[in-house]
């Protein structure tokens, strides 16, 4: 995608958050708190000034899409590759979220670390499986004793 | 003069010294992970100094400050994670000079500049702590709402040339500052029925997600389609003479040092504010005073000096409005009034008549830890640099893991997790729109200082805006920042004609 055109998605996303804000608002803020400046009207300021600002973006992005000058990105795209590593990426870190409770964190520790070592082009299994092994008891044992912070150790082994 | 010998016989002891020692290294440490923080880290050492004499105690606890300040500009500079909050603005220039293969003189730079800030500091406290901590006390909900508005033009100077994309971020910075209880009427705002949300975004999910997830995820973009090495080292191209410092280097960084420190020093002596401010603050001024602006955010080392000195230099200055008035600057100096008090010492100004040598014992241990922390964060450097030699299958994981751990560390709640990612997913759609991340967070911070003492102003003055221009600071700092915006915007028009010629 061309600078231009990702502005263009940028901007618009931008207008249409604006617009949410401003139809939640309402229901999402009391306008109350006494004098000029309420508890509802210092969002609505800043979500107006967003819309103006995000309208300006898509208005500049879209003339100079219609113009023809549509400068090149600085660095390649992602490609389908990148995008898929993001988002498994992601998942990772919401799948150990949930999972920490439930296995504990030294269980879900191993796992997000090897995982995400494959998708940072870990290969070897000293890159992939060691740091695995040995990083998680020793942030376990650190937390404990050295900071008095108990990480989860897990629900679902008792 | 009859204290000063007293005073350095209480300060300079084998204990002190060696407690001083432990807190920087401990501080430097805790600082450089991101999500570990020093209110933290103070917090936790608290129990330990019960049992130390006042003195020992402080050397602790203000070692951990000091070096905990200066250790969120070690993970900023290698892999662009700000430790903590006060080590984003050092965040742009460092990290970029990591990329040149000039790791090493980042740190260094961060390390000396940090150094000079807390001595030049340092030497404020003694000379100025009352005359400061009444000028501090001038400051009403005007002149915070001014100190606020004009610490938010910073963000023009920091949009990277993209003035409405820097507005945009910094806008939906202070909106999303709004969000949870109304800190004047306690309402809920914008929560939408979600209990976690009263307590508003949590600030350090914010940061870790802003900076360090959405980092990784175009790190693991990248490493998917092989654009980048299996270290971080090889494609640095590191020589040895590209980790030093030159001593002209030094000299040409010397005066952002000189016109960041003054910034930490009042942001500092000014309770409320914080030492993020204080780096942006300083960040954003030298790049308007430098010969180089052009550089900033592409590799200035002067970049790096100016927001360490400044937010090193709030370390001292936090100590003027709790030891002249008894008023805690931050959470740390909050913590620290509570050791104080413990060992029966009550801040304010009879301290200065009562316990004169405990004063000036105090003073002389606050430049000795300065001085430590030259040594001690030398000591660390090369380890610390060295980090960088780890390939990236093993560093990004292991920076994952400990984002997520401390984000619950520090907040103890999975919501916070989420948050966090689901923040980096929105810094990582700003990076790819080219909207920087550095506005919002300047935002999120500046926000509720200016909408709380917007109001609270307001509130006094009973609807009178010519609250902010009849109160003299006020008045003035309002005019800087026209001046700053006026400035802002010419730039922006000559830079749009000149792009357009060429």
């Amino acid at each position: 995608m061309r600078a231009s055109a990702r502005d263009l998605v940028g901007g618009g996303t931008v207008t249409a958050l604006a617009v949410a804000v401003l139809v939640a608002l309402p229901f999402e803020a009391d306008d109350t708190g006494g004098g000029i400046v309420t508890s509802a009207s210092f969002p609505t300021w800043l979500a107006w000034a967003l819309l103006v600002m995000g309208i300006a973006w898509t208005a500049n992005a879209a003339g100079r899409l219609r113009r023809g000058t549509n400068a090149a990105d600085e660095e390649p795209p992602a490609g389908w590759r990148g995008t898929l590593w993001v988002l498994a990426a992601i998942a990772a870190g919401i799948a150990y979220a949930v999972l920490l409770p439930l296995i504990g964190f030294m269980i879900a520790s191993a796992l997000l670390m090897a995982v995400l070592s494959l998708l940072y082009g870990g290969r070897r299994w000293t890159t992939v499986l060691l740091p695995a092994v040995i990083l998680p008891p020793l942030v376990f044992y650190f937390f404990r004793y050295a900071m008095v912070v108990f990480l989860p150790s897990g629900t679902l082994f008792g | 003069m009859e204290t000063i010998l007293p005073g350095i016989e209480l300060a300079f002891t084998f204990s002190n010294i060696l407690l001083a020692v432990v807190g920087l290294a401990v501080g430097i440490f805790i600082g450089a992970i991101p999500g570990l923080n020093v209110p933290m880290a103070v917090a936790l050492a608290l129990p330990f100094t019960f049992a130390l004499t006042p003195l020992s105690a402080l050397a602790l606890l203000i070692g951990i400050y000091k070096g905990g300040t200066y250790g969120g500009s070690i993970s900023a500079v290698l892999i662009n994670v700000p430790g903590t909050p006060a080590a984003a603005a050092t965040a742009a220039d460092g990290h970029a000079l990591a990329r040149q293969g000039k790791a090493g003189k980042a740190l260094r730079m961060s390390l000396f500049a940090s150094v000079v800030g807390e001595i030049i500091a340092d030497i404020a406290l003694i000379a100025l702590a009352i005359p400061l901590a009444a000028f501090a006390l001038n400051f009403g909900p005007a002149e915070y709402f001014a100190v606020g508005v004009f610490a938010l033009t910073i963000i023009g100077l920091v949009s990277g040339g993209n003035l409405i994309k820097g507005l945009i971020a910094g806008t939906a910075g202070v909106l999303l500052a709004t969000v949870g209880l109304d800190p004047l009427i306690g309402v809920e705002r914008l929560t939408f029925d979600i209990r976690a949300l009263s307590g508003g975004i949590d600030f350090i999910a914010l940061i870790i997600g802003m900076f360090a997830i959405a980092e990784l995820l175009i790190q693991v973009e990248r490493s998917a389609t092989n654009r980048i090495s299996q270290r971080i080292a090889e494609d640095r191209g590191d020589d040895p003479a590209a980790s030093r410092v030159s001593r002209a280097e030094f000299r040409a960084a010397f005066p952002a040092m000189l016109r960041g420190t003054p910034i930490g020093i009042l942001i500092g002596a000014i309770p409320g504010l914080g030492s993020a401010v204080a780096a942006y603050l300083s960040y954003g001024l030298n790049k308007r005073f430098s010969r180089n602006p052009d550089q900033y955010g592409k590799g200035a080392i002067d970049g790096v000096a100016a927001a360490e000195s400044a937010n090193n230099a709030v370390c001292s200055s936090t100590m003027i409005p709790l030891l002249a008035l008894g008023v805690p600057g931050d959470v740390i100096t909050a913590i620290m009034l509570g050791a104080l008090t413990i060992h029966g010492i009550i801040p304010g100004p009879a301290l200065f008549d009562q316990q004169a040598d405990l004063i000036t014992g105090l003073f002389i241990l606050m430049a000795l830890t300065s001085v430590l922390h030259l040594v001690v964060g030398w000591a660390g450097l090369g380890l610390f640099v060295r980090a960088l030699d780890l390939p990236r299958a093993v560093l990004f994981p292991a920076v994952f893991l400990v984002c997520l751990i401390g984000t619950y560390v520090a907040t103890s709640s999975f919501f916070a997790v989420y948050t966090m990612l689901g923040v980096g997913v929105v810094g990582y759609l700003m990076l790819k729109v080219g909207i920087p991340v550095a506005p919002l967070l300047i935002g999120f911070i500046l926000g509720p200082i200016i909408e709380v003492k917007l109001r609270q102003a307001l509130l006094i003055s009973r609807g009178d805006i010519t609250v902010f221009i009849t109160r003299p600071i006020s008045a003035i700092l309002l005019l800087l920042t026209l001046a700053v915006i006026v400035t802002i915007i010419v730039q922006s028009i000559r830079n749009a004609r000149a792009g357009s010629k060429s």
